[in-house]
């Protein structure tokens, strides 16, 4: 496995399984009241108005789709994915919703599911899509982890993100959300087994963002790629080093991955993953070339359109976002003489 | 040169208290009008700006064939919004444009900047990247050398910039503080204007902004003023405040009689001086 070290993992597993104990009680009683009646293997549509939809896309791993678009008050913010892995000892949660509502409905899903209880929640990367959720599962006492340096970037911004929900969605919708302090914050790729099932946790330094992770299970080669990957819709280079961003997504194209779970849009194959890559590589050709050419920024974003992705959601937005982001870091690179990479 | 700068700063020192004043005043109707856009004529701080800087003197609207102004109705980064004043009277001609100056209504302080172009400008074009507070009208005023106003308006959705952080950290800026760049781009056709860029590296802070790890406010320190020359002979000045983007940026012409140094000269709210210069020769020879 990537840069995984086999004695921090086990370290790990070993303090979890203390954080965890305290927990799994209450979250079984809790479960198993509810998930009596609903068979393990089919999908589960919302049943009641407060589930979310999760399809299962493997046995044991379940999918809940985000909308497609910005948030707004149609699609409550809920445009972020995520899903949960059932092994035989418990529940591992990738990411948690935009909203303490969102993660609720995501745990009543799990419910319907599994009597199970949930041993961890991971937030792949520090985008409030993924994130505003977790209030919900540390209420429940499920221990949330992120990686040190995507806890760093929620806690410097968040706040901020968060009051912008307020003021976009509503009070209402967001109640009972707030920035989380994660209960674990790691440092490297390490393997989950509180589950008593594989689970990797892949992290490549900055790539999509910074500490930005995706999730394998190894049984059925599910890759939850969080940040890293987007399906049919443009992916955001504003938190990105696109040079490790790049090396990242190489480096999950030879692990033995057979579905894709991207951070939006829907299930795929494996071949999202170039198809990230051919993107962000034509983005950076263009922009460059404008640089070189000497053009303005205002003339940037009609200038670096690319009529391959037009189709693509969010085109008309992040791309021309991501062209003006991406010139102003290479000109910047340019005038302080750095490499392509930093930033 | 100082006392210039001293005096603008007072300048703008006292608009801001009007402005200020001006604002909780504002009652409901004004206050849609802002979130629109409607109506960039009663914008009070506009009344405030053109009594302090034009008295009553009549100022147009802007044709196209004189004067034009870019902006995105919805800016990607409100911390670097690009605005492209064009003019299309020849700075060689009859009648040239002598200044420009930016306005951006709701910034904390809004005359962005003034620009003063020469013959030696051969184009009065000019572009850079903006800070932008709240949701603003945005104004190019050109003043012909015949004493004449004509105005471009353009209403651009943006919000935050001022206070937002800056992009690299403190010590990195410190580092390349004052560090320039020139690029220049030969005319397609000889004699014609050259159009010319300049880069500046500096954190242009505008003191607004906190540091979101100490929660300290990082003090004021902005570039004050840029003097471009070409052999010695002003091609361009520009009165500039903290509206201007982190390392700032500008593009404009010059027309240079022959080969020749373009220099440019900085100072900020510090006092330093940056100075860069480029030979340039002319393609023809």
């Amino acid at each position: 496995m990537i840069g995984l070290s086999r004695p921090q993992s086990v370290r790990l597993a070993a303090v979890l399984t203390v954080l965890l104990t305290g927990y799994s009680t209450v979250n079984a009683a809790a479960a198993a009241q509810q998930s009596a009646s609903t068979p393990a293997s089919s999908p589960v549509a919302a049943q009641v108005p407060s589930a979310a939809a999760v399809v299962e896309v493997a046995p044991g791993v379940y999918f809940a789709q985000g909308a497609v678009g910005e948030p707004d008050p149609a699609n409550r913010g809920r445009i972020g994915n995520a899903g949960f892995i059932v092994g035989p000892d418990g529940v591992i949660v990738v990411d948690t919703g935009t909203s303490y509502q969102q993660g609720a409905a995501l745990l009543d899903a799990i419910r319907r599911v599994t009597p199970l209880p949930v041993r961890l929640a991971i937030i792949t990367h520090a985008r409030q899509e993924f994130l505003f959720g977790a209030a919900a599962f540390q209420q429940q006492g499920i221990p949330v982890a992120m990686q040190r340096s995507a806890a760093d970037l929620m806690r410097s911004r968040c706040e901020q993100c968060l009051a912008n929900l307020q003021h976009l969605l509503g009070d209402r919708e967001m109640q009972g959300s707030k920035v989380i302090k994660p209960d674990i914050e790691f440092e490297h790729s390490y393997t989950l087994g509180v589950a008593g099932r594989t689970v990797d946790v892949l992290y490549f330094g900055h790539s999509s963002g910074p500490g930005a992770v995706a999730v394998l299970d190894d049984m059925s080669g599910v890759l939850f790629a969080g940040g890293l990957a987007d399906q049919h819709r443009v992916p955001d280079v504003q938190d990105a080093d696109l040079e490790g961003w790049l090396q990242a997504l190489q480096q999950l194209q030879v692990l033995p991955i057979a579905t894709v779970m991207p951070g939006h849009g829907g299930a795929a194959s494996p071949a999202v993953l170039s198809e990230a890559s051919q993107y962000l590589s034509q983005l950076r050709t263009r922009v460059l070339k404008l640089l070189d050419t000497g053009a303005a920024l205002s003339d940037v974003p009609d200038a670096a359109m690319l009529p391959a992705y037009a189709g693509w959601d969010q085109y008309q937005t992040i791309h021309r976002r991501n062209a003006s982001v991406l010139f102003l870091r290479y000109e910047r690179g340019r005038l302080f003489d750095e490499p392509l990479g930093k930033h | 040169m100082n006392t210039k700068i001293k005096r603008m700063t007072l300048l703008k020192t006292t608009i801001c208290t009007f402005l200020l004043a001006g604002a909780t005043a504002l009652g409901t109707t004004a206050h849609a009008e802002i979130l629109s856009g409607e109506n960039p004529e009663a914008s009070p701080i506009w009344q405030k700006v053109r009594a302090s800087l034009f008295q009553g003197r009549p100022i147009a609207a802007a044709s196209d064939d004189i004067l034009t102004l870019d902006a995105p109705d919805r800016a990607y980064d409100a911390a670097i919004v690009p605005i492209a004043i064009k003019t299309r009277l020849l700075q060689s001609g009859p009648r040239r444009i002598d200044k420009v100056y930016l306005i951006i209504d709701n910034n904390p302080s809004p005359i962005a900047a003034e620009f003063h172009f020469t013959r030696l400008s051969g184009r009065a074009d000019l572009e850079t990247r903006v800070r932008v507070d709240e949701y603003t009208h945005v104004r190019a005023i050109a003043e012909t050398d015949d004493g004449r106003l004509y105005m471009a308006t353009r209403f651009v959705k943006a919000a935050g910039g001022c206070s937002a952080p800056p992009g690299k950290d403190a010590q990195a800026a410190l580092a390349t503080l004052g560090k320039m760049k020139f690029r220049v781009e030969p005319p397609a056709t000889d004699g014609q204007p050259v159009l010319a860029q300049l880069m500046i590296s500096h954190p242009n802070n505008s003191g607004l902004a906190m540091d979101q790890s100490t929660r300290l406010y990082t003090p004021s320190h902005f570039v004050r003023e840029v003097r471009v020359t070409f052999d010695g002979q002003l091609v361009m000045s520009a009165d500039v405040d903290f509206s201007i983007s982190e390392n700032p940026n500008f593009r404009f012409y010059f027309q240079p009689p022959g080969d020749g140094e373009l220099r440019a000269e900085v100072v900020d709210s510090h006092d330093l001086h940056f100075a860069t210069s480029l030979k340039y020769r002319s393609p023809s020879q």
